[in-house]
């Protein structure tokens, strides 16, 4: 049970946690486990999420999401008339609807569109697959065995372009903002060196219940505060969170 | 007075504290078993607020201390639930 309520700390938004992560979990090591507080823990973290939700970004990340996916929709309808038109139609057609998706992909990101950086990136692996297996066999629609691997192929794909974007995702995430409050972009922070980051996170991650050793428990988030504010926050999980959340909403 | 944020400031009245020791003294003061979840939304709020703030710790216990800003707030809400309960209380006894 300790380790369950323990790892409900994860809910938390990730500035909360950087500020009181470490004291709350030691209060929670203090006090006995059980249900009730599981359940209190549950309503903080849901509490604190929603209060960390401000209209203004809330609309401003609606906004860049749309204006991505608009600017993809036009641009890879641009480029399937081209090719249906001037370039002989398939494989020029599909062709261009993944060059669109790939320059929808690195604008969403620009953008900090997140929804849709992921949404395009899922299809990117799906076209890309689906091309490559059309290419393969030379037809425009695969059946039977062809369909299967297309599939295959674009989970793969997708695997691999996920984790590359919850990377950036993670670097951005990490690094792209100020202190507490301030809601100011540091953009300063985002060269930062990758291994660096990397072996960071690793070492702020036992404060967060990951481990119940002692040794671990011991270590605090202290020495990370500063410069790298949040960065031990953004690893997979993160991301994912801030698909949800940090896509929408920006923290207090 | 079950409001939590009311509750950390009164146990805070007396002297700084760190979580567990408030969670122990609202328990004993007010009767009110606070979760975890609730006394730390409660300290962000406070904080936020700037009625209270950390102090220096040596270890993963972090002490509070109510500002004067949160002084003035505590006073003024006690001020006030104390003329409802006077009130109210004479509103009885005369009915």
């Amino acid at each position: 049970m300790r380790r369950l309520i323990r790892s409900v700390v994860w809910l938390y938004p990730a500035r909360w946690r950087h500020r009181y992560g470490d004291e709350f979990v030691g209060l929670l090591d203090e006090l006995e486990p059980g249900w009730r507080q599981l359940f209190d823990v549950v309503q903080g973290a849901i509490t604190m999420n929603l209060r960390s939700i401000r209209p203004s970004a809330f609309a401003g990340s609606i906004g860049r999401n749309v204006v991505a996916l608009v600017v993809y929709w036009l641009t890879g309808l641009t480029f399937v008339r081209i090719g249906e038109r001037l370039l002989g139609g398939w494989p020029a057609s599909t062709l261009g609807e993944l060059v669109a998706l790939l320059l929808g992909v690195v604008l969403a990101l620009r953008l900090r569109a997140k929804v849709t950086a992921y949404f395009l990136t899922a299809m990117t692996a799906y076209s890309a697959s689906e091309n490559a297996i059309h290419l393969y066999f030379g037809i425009r629609a695969a059946q039977g065995a062809a369909t299967h691997f297309a599939v295959m192929g674009a989970g793969l794909i997708g695997v691999i372009l996920g984790a590359l974007l919850a990377t950036h995702d993670g670097r951005a995430n990490g690094l792209g903002e100020g202190p507490v409050g301030t809601g100011e972009p540091r953009r300063d922070a985002v060269r930062v060196d990758r291994s660096a980051a990397r072996s960071k996170r690793r070492a702020a991650m036992p404060w967060q219940a990951r481990s119940p050793s002692p040794r671990l428990q011991s270590a605090s988030p202290k020495p990370f505060r500063g410069v790298d504010r949040g960065e031990q926050c953004a690893d997979l999980a993160d991301g994912w969170r801030a698909l949800l959340a940090k896509g929408f909403t920006v923290e207090d | 007075m079950s409001d939590p944020t009311l509750l950390v400031l009164a146990s805070l009245a007396d002297g700084d504290k760190h979580g567990y020791a408030m969670m122990a003294d609202i328990q004993e003061f007010a009767g009110v078993q606070m979760g975890p979840g609730t006394l730390y939304g409660a300290i962000t709020r406070l904080e936020q607020r700037g009625f209270i703030r950390p102090v220096s710790a040596d270890d993963r216990r972090q002490p509070y201390r109510l500002t004067a800003a949160g002084k003035r707030f505590l006073d003024e809400q006690l001020t006030g639930l104390e003329s409802i309960v006077r009130i109210g209380l004479q509103r009885l006894r005369q009915a």
